[in-house]
């Protein structure tokens, strides 16, 4: 890498910080507008764009060896597969997900409990 | 294999040579910070579940978060990843004092950093804002956004009347845990960057060798990014 690289990055890292003080202001205007569910990928979008140029760049990964770039990809994918299995998992509960929600609120009803079998209702 | 010949003073005797060095340097920081990804990681998986179960309550608390300062803080922060970079950068060029002028930039953002973020505390504490038995929770000052309030209501939930203000605490704790251990990350850090200030001073490092300061640069930018993604997690849940 020394060898390499006779010029210099300063003006990569300047360009780098502009793009991500301009991000920084993009997903703070979006959050200002009604996007309904689209405002959590926006907002993960924009956080990813800024992740990435701060990686390649600033912490040089586009320079690495490829053993070195799995290395990083790896704790990545470690946390999708987390992720993944997770929010597989909560995503899917809908059919008790409005009732369980409901107790743990404090607004039991009548409906609420019909809809939730005693056997599954939640721990307190 | 043959290149002791000339065998550089940085040179460790187990490696064939000075970019081997570095790069099992790179290898061992980055596996390192694939653990940080999953220590942080953990606590993002709970934020989302929790976030999904109770989006109502975190809607309407996420909103008390001071966006001005966030933003600020935000800004700050990513200043002093740029001063980090451009250190790293000195290094490469081989000058000790630009190393030290920009580590000093680096750590003095970071202490403006959490400056702010001590301010934002002192407010949470002064609002009961803070978990525990001396938290209060005002429903009717802090309603949930329009879009959010009325799509649960199309969706048949009910709106939060926070008789029991759990969901709203928890909000909270996760936002003190998550803002609470990248603080810890970055105060790990001033201890890094301050021994790295010390040791250019004493000129340890040179064009040829500067990798100290490249890895605690890879330590400062996860640190970073961490907030990159607690901003809006926290902060931006809903703003309309």
């Amino acid at each position: 890498m020394s060898q390499a690289h006779a010029k210099s990055h300063v003006p990569a890292y300047l360009v780098i910080y502009v793009s991500l003080l301009v991000l920084v202001g993009l997903t703070v205007a979006v959050a200002h507008v009604k996007t309904g569910p689209l405002a959590f990928p926006i907002a993960m979008a924009v956080a990813g764009v800024k992740t990435l140029l701060i990686v390649a760049v600033f912490m040089h990964l586009k320079d690495e060896t490829p053993l070195v770039r799995l290395f990083a990809i790896a704790g990545v994918m470690w946390l999708g597969i987390m992720f993944t299995i997770l929010m597989g998992d909560y995503l899917t509960r809908n059919d008790t997900h409005a009732a369980l929600r409901n107790l743990a609120v404090g607004q039991v009803s009548e409906e609420a409990h019909s809809s939730v079998p005693p056997a599954k209702a939640p721990a307190r | 294999m043959s290149s002791h010949a000339s065998a550089s003073p940085y040179l460790r005797h187990q490696f064939d040579d000075l970019q081997q060095q570095r790069v099992s340097a790179a290898l061992g920081m980055w596996a390192f910070l694939a653990t940080e990804i999953l220590f942080f990681g953990g606590m993002f998986a709970g934020y989302m579940v929790y976030r999904h179960w109770y989006f109502l309550e975190w809607d309407a608390a996420s909103r008390t978060l001071g966006l001005g300062l966030g933003t600020l803080n935000t800004a700050v922060l990513l200043t002093s990843s740029l001063t980090m970079a451009l250190a790293v950068d000195a290094g490469h060029r081989g000058s000790s004092k630009a190393i030290q002028r920009y580590i000093a930039l680096t750590i003095l953002l970071g202490a403006v950093f959490l400056g702010i973020k001590g301010m934002e505390y002192k407010d949470k504490w002064d609002h009961h804002h803070v978990p525990g038995p001396y938290f209060q929770w005002n429903a009717a000052e802090h309603p949930p956004g329009e879009e959010a309030a009325a799509d649960a209501a199309a969706h048949g939930h009910k709106l939060p009347h926070f008789e029991n203000t759990g969901p709203v605490e928890l909000f909270f704790s996760y936002y003190f845990v998550m803002t609470g251990f990248h603080a810890l990350h970055m105060i790990i850090g001033f201890g890094l960057l301050a021994t790295l200030w010390v040791q250019a001073g004493r000129n340890k490092f040179s064009s040829e060798y500067y990798t100290p300061v490249e890895m605690v640069g890879l330590y400062w930018h996860f640190v970073d990014i961490v907030w990159v993604f607690l901003f809006p997690l926290l902060y931006l849940i809903d703003r309309t």
